[in-house]
């Protein structure tokens, strides 16, 4: 039993893996065989640092710092291909240890009439839909907060019907490549898209 | 020869007389005409600029880039300084659509969304949505001439034409004689209040047309706030592709 479930953690840490390698070549391989201007590549990012207290009711006091760390790297566009980059690191609260972990780190090549997204990207599945009335009240800065679970590993595709329809079908992985999830979008003048959630699948190990 | 010179003085009273009328008849602009000449400045069919948008409050200064195409009724800008990359706007005739690149999603600006500034500036996104010529949208009139930054102006008052909707009730333009361009604006609500005023600092000749290249607006509600707005670089009738302005592109 025990020997099955690390033969299985072996095996998800191994596609994790392979994803990141394979999104990875992707970029490389696209960005050094096009001619860019490495001049306008780009670091920056934003750092948070907040001292927190805790009062207890016994009279006990606690304050811990906690830190995180914006970070961007900035590849501007080529040949129709676009590089995005972008880690978080932050001071665990749980456990006070630095944590982190990649916002973004995805590559995007526009076709004709496609543009497909592979690799860690942030997804809002019911964003701007009616099924999510904040989208209407707070506004999407509020939808921009961190949360973690937006940013996935993805391959999306996108098509545009004319200028203000498209049509997204996204496949996501999720708990280390345990889960897809897959759904496709679409989005219309009426700025009502219509979202179905497809079945999430199991990819089921064998032994 | 009696008569003959009373024929010629008969003429040269009827010369002085005329030429009197024409002076009066080309110093009696009206409102409307002084307004469409500033509009044959201001207004263009296609441009491309670079901008650069200072926001000052107080103290704090923040600077912004960006660059933007534009035809008569819709317009694509995006925002090219670290802090704000990849933030873009599209306006479709009277829709405006913004672009979060940290969510990497589109929402749509609308309702009460449209008096806030844009950006954190004292533009707000309504004063970018207005693309219509003023002469459409206001009765103007001439109220005096007045002398400003030692330029002579036409100073004319505009106040809503019924069933339009417009951000501003009434609008008073400094308008200069000679050159026809628009150097002062104060903006206000139908209760008399001033809400912002515009002043422009420079003008130079692009391609023919006198442009406003740097301005400032200040907001009247907020106390030390202001926002320059400063034209780096312009090129008017651009070839711009027919799928420019679509959400496609704000990705």
């Amino acid at each position: 039993m025990e020997a099955t479930k690390e033969i299985k953690q072996e095996q998800t840490l191994r596609m994790k893996k392979y994803f990141s390698i394979i999104t990875l070549t992707m970029m490389f391989i696209s960005f050094f065989t096009t001619t860019t201007s490495f001049a306008k590549v780009d670091i920056g990012g934003e750092l948070n640092i907040t001292l927190s207290g805790v009062l207890f009711r016994e009279g006990e006091a606690l304050a811990y710092p906690q830190g995180s760390l914006d970070l961007e790297l900035y590849i501007p566009p080529f040949d129709n291909n676009q590089i995005k980059s972008a880690a978080y690191l932050y001071t665990n609260p749980t456990t006070g240890q630095l944590d982190f972990m990649f916002k973004k780190l995805y590559f995007r090549h526009k076709f004709d009439k496609l543009q497909l997204t592979v690799g860690r990207q942030p997804i809002s599945w019911s964003f701007g839909s009616v099924l999510n009335p904040v989208d209407f009240t707070l506004g999407s800065v509020v939808m921009d907060e961190e949360t973690g679970s937006k940013y996935q590993n993805a391959i999306e595709a996108y098509y545009p019907i004319n200028w203000n329809s498209s049509i997204t079908a996204i496949a996501a992985f999720s708990n280390g490549f345990k889960n897809v999830k897959w759904a496709i979008r679409g989005r219309t003048t009426l700025t009502l898209p219509l979202i179905m959630f497809g079945k999430q699948n199991k990819i089921v190990q064998k032994q | 020869m009696q008569k003959v010179k009373g024929f010629l003085l008969i003429g040269i009273i009827m010369s002085i007389l005329c030429s009197s009328l024409m002076v009066i008849t080309a110093a009696e602009m009206t409102a409307e005409e002084i307004i469409n000449k500033r509009d044959d400045n201001e207004y263009f069919d296609t441009a491309q600029m670079e901008a650069e948008m200072i926001i000052a409050s107080g103290s704090r200064i923040i600077t912004k880039t960006m660059v933007a195409t534009t035809d008569k009724k819709n317009s694509l800008a995006e925002f090219t300084n670290p802090q704000d990359r990849g933030t873009k706007f599209l306006k479709r005739e009277d829709d405006l659509w913004m672009f979060f690149p940290d969510a990497e999603e589109i929402i749509k600006i609308s309702g009460h969304m449209l008096n806030q500034g844009m950006m954190g500036s004292d533009f707000s996104y309504q004063d970018v949505m207005e693309s219509d010529k003023l002469t459409d949208l206001y009765d103007f009139e001439i109220i005096k001439e007045e002398e400003l930054d030692g330029r002579l102006c036409y100073v004319l008052e505009g106040i809503a034409k019924e069933g339009v909707k417009v951000s501003y009730y009434r609008r008073v333009s400094w308008v200069d004689k000679e050159r026809f361009i628009g150097l002062k604006e104060e903006l206000y609500a139908q209760s008399g209040r001033i809400l912002k005023e515009t002043k422009v600092n420079k003008i130079e000749e692009i391609e023919g047309r006198l442009i406003a290249v740097d301005s400032v607006m200040e907001n009247k509600l907020r106390k030390d706030t202001y926002t320059q707005f400063i034209i780096t670089q312009i090129s008017f009738n651009p070839e711009i592709p027919e799928e420019t302005f679509s959400l496609q592109n704000l990705r």
